[in-house]
């Protein structure tokens, strides 16, 4: 008994050496959000956003904790920040980053360090660029949504598992900055009036910044980018049998085929095969009729057209920004790889679309 | 009194869980680091090499018709030449059990409490591994079952991965880019090693050669966790990520999240505890069980409780996870040494003693 005893004081005494890394949730600050905006120099304008815990709130209103600094680094930012703040500033909740766009073409790699480096920094922090200012959006109110932060964090969780963009998230991002057939990509957001919207994609080539794929073209370069299990989107066309269409439930599935011609050059043709339930549909066909067919051709022409439209953009920007470079990789041998300029070829590399759409249903309406 | 013999699929078990370890966190950056693309597939020569290894020590087994390697050495080897071999032998099991807990604390101290004295960590696992070994070898390998199992249990949470995989990102170049090839082999192997201490097993396991089998089997269900673990690893980072990243698999967990947890990586790296446990218990077991050839009369408890002792002093000296990785690579290579090294000279021995009989 006297042994147990002595057991258990001993124990008591070890655990008492874990009290420094006490952390009660009320001393501590959790970044939500944290913008970053390129400032003079190669510095940094750093904001971050942190969630205050009612109770100590002035007018038991919840509000955010808002500081921001200009540093070389974000940990300088961090601890220039920490000197402002009754509580401890800590990056494990951390939900997003936000770069503003004039940083993100200056290029981000210089600055992810401490986002690979900090254990306590998760690889599913979302990548987003805001056009205009990063800092400026997280400061701003936006009194018909919830507080900012959060605001933007549910917003872009939201859309990500509905499938209608890319995931871009820290994993996504150094993952194809590292692989040298692709590139990264990040979502876009920026202020529309008194909200904030998603406003398409950055294109990365290395961790620069190159151009911005509009809203619209998304959906097509989401499928040119994954397979989807689920997401939804709408076409709109001058044809009059395809005025405008919607479609949920989308599921696609893409292949990239590299073919090597006699000479030594290289084709890629995409296929695409998507299939999606109508939701909406404005034109003169029947979709309960065989008329239908002649739609999904319509759809399936619209789409092989304009996604090419948008490859051909990615091309010109020198962007692959949907992977294609894996697949070319993987024709060749390895000396012939590192001898190629992947983006040149990729500018110059014919490609074609080939887009078959299948309608899985067209809804409770029969016509 | 009949001891109670240790079950064979325990021993397949304890032989999985010795080789497991802390390693798989690092093993992905390791062959991608030395051997470059697609760096895992090298994972299979190396257990063909592990698989041969351990046939020699069955054929020891064989030959000594189940006699404890003591009893072999000791039946044509003098005494005087036997106890510096035992020393040093102790010394590499001790040195390999401390430094597998130490690194275990240090790699905990760096992700959940970075103030914390690493030493103070260290200690409670230290307790543990104590409280786990003196219980016997018998108590250890039912326990382990259960260690392994919740190990094991980890295997399907694979199937969260799928989704990133891509089977492109693992480019169709071979060994490209890697940096050290021999280098690569030593630490390789040293993700491995844990079948060895089998020899010491001989005189605990059931008397007929069946059980040697289960030993390929616990080899077989290691190298299934290691190719698994690095072939997703390769599909789901790249190559080129995987090289920079410290700990892929923390990652990979990391990227893990349910509907009511996140950030679940912590609470599977402590699950590794288990593992570190094992692995710590069977090298402080082994050199117990060797320097109790030197002192007879002493408690094998107490062996245990000096060989802790005399290993925590020396364990302080490295003080960073690099320091600790480079101190392993020189054990790897003498622990390598005694694997192919041990069996060879036993084989020898035994050689030499039946032709001694037939002569006389």
């Amino acid at each position: 008994m006297p042994r147990r005893l002595f057991l258990a004081a001993a124990l008591c005494l070890l655990l008492a050496g874990c009290s420094q890394d006490q952390r009660i949730l009320e001393r501590i600050g959790y970044i939500e959000t944290a913008a970053f905006d390129a400032a003079p120099e190669d510095k940094l304008e750093a904001t971050i956003s942190m969630p205050l815990v009612t109770q100590f709130a002035r007018d038991a209103k919840t509000t955010d904790e808002l500081l921001e600094t200009t540093a070389t680094s974000p940990k300088e930012a961090k601890a220039a920040l920490s000197l402002r703040t009754s509580r401890i500033i800590v990056s494990g909740q951390i939900r997003t980053f936000m770069f503003g766009e004039a940083l993100a073409r200056r290029g981000l790699w210089a600055h992810m360090d401490t986002f690979l480096r900090d254990p306590s920094i998760s690889i599913r922090t979302a990548m987003v660029v805001v056009e205009g200012k990063a800092g400026e959006i997280i400061s701003q109110e936006y009194p018909r949504h919830t507080k900012t932060a959060n605001y933007i964090n549910k917003l872009l969780q939201k859309e990500f598992n509905k499938q209608s963009v890319p995931r871009t998230a820290l994993h996504q991002f150094t993952r194809d900055y590292f692989d040298d057939g692709m590139d990264p990509i990040a979502i876009m957001i920026k202020e529309q009036e008194k909200d904030i919207t998603i406003s398409g994609i950055a294109t990365f080539q290395g961790d620069k910044m190159i151009d911005k794929l509009p809203w619209k073209d998304v959906y097509l370069f989401s499928l040119l980018y994954q397979n989807l299990s689920q997401g939804e989107f709408n076409l709109t066309s001058e044809d009059p049998d395809l005025k405008s269409i919607s479609f949920r439930a989308v599921k696609s599935k893409r292949r990239i085929k590299i073919l090597k011609g006699s000479s030594g050059e290289y084709e890629a043709d995409i296929y695409l095969k998507v299939e999606g339930g109508v939701e909406e549909y404005i034109g003169n066909a029947k979709l309960s009729t065989p008329e239908r067919t002649k739609v999904e051709k319509l759809i399936s022409e619209q789409i092989s057209t304009e996604s090419l439209r948008v490859i051909k953009t990615l091309q010109q920007n020198h962007t692959d920004s949907f992977g294609m470079g894996k697949y070319v990789r993987n024709k060749m041998s390895y000396k012939e790889w590192k001898e190629t300029d992947w983006h040149d070829l990729f500018s110059q590399m014919p490609v074609r679309v080939h887009c078959s759409f299948h309608m899985k249903q067209f809804g409770t309406y029969f016509d | 009194m009949d001891r109670e013999k240790l079950n064979r699929f325990h021993i397949a078990l304890m032989v999985f869980n010795t080789q497991n370890g802390i390693v798989l966190f690092t093993l992905p950056r390791l062959t991608a680091r030395y051997f470059g693309t697609n760096g895992w597939l090298m994972l299979i020569p190396m257990f063909l090499f592990v698989t041969l290894n351990i046939m020699l020590i069955s054929a020891v087994y064989r030959m000594g018709r189940g006699k404890s390697v003591f009893d072999i050495l000791g039946a044509s080897v003098p005494r005087f030449i036997l106890i510096p071999l035992y020393v040093v032998l102790w010394a590499l099991f001790s040195m390999i059990g401390c430094l597998v807990i130490r690194q275990y604390a240090l790699i905990y101290q760096m992700l959940i409490f970075p103030t914390t004295s690493d030493m103070v960590l260290k200690m409670f696992v230290d307790v543990l591994v104590f409280l786990y070994v003196v219980k016997g070898i018998y108590t250890m390998s039912k326990a382990n079952v259960i260690f392994s199992l919740l190990l094991l249990i980890q295997i399907p949470l694979a199937f969260f991965f799928i989704r990133e995989f891509d089977l492109a990102r693992l480019t169709p170049f071979l060994f490209q880019e890697g940096t050290d090839m021999i280098e690569g082999f030593i630490r390789l192997y040293g993700a491995y090693m844990g079948y060895e201490l089998c020899l010491f097993l001989f005189p605990y396991a059931e008397n007929n050669k069946r059980w040697l089998k289960y030993i390929h089997l616990g080899n077989g269900i290691t190298m299934f966790v290691f190719w698994l673990v690095a072939f997703l690893a390769y599909g789901f980072f790249g190559h080129k990520t995987l090289t920079h990243s410290s700990f892929p698999i923390l990652n990979l967990f990391a990227y893990l999240r349910f509907p009511f947890i996140e950030r679940i990586q912590y609470f599977l790296f402590s699950l590794y505890l288990f593992s570190v446990l094992h692995t710590g218990g069977m090298y402080y077991w082994s050199s117990q069980a060797v320097m109790t050839q030197i002192f007879r009369r002493i408690s094998w408890k107490l062996v245990v409780f000096l060989s802790m002792a005399a290993t925590i002093a020396v364990g302080m000296i490295p003080r960073s996870l690099i320091e600790v990785e480079s101190w392993f690579r020189y054990l790897t290579i003498a622990q390598l040494s005694f694997s192919l090294g041990f069996p060879l000279l036993l084989i020898l021995l035994l050689l030499l003693q039946r032709r001694f009989k037939k002569h006389a």
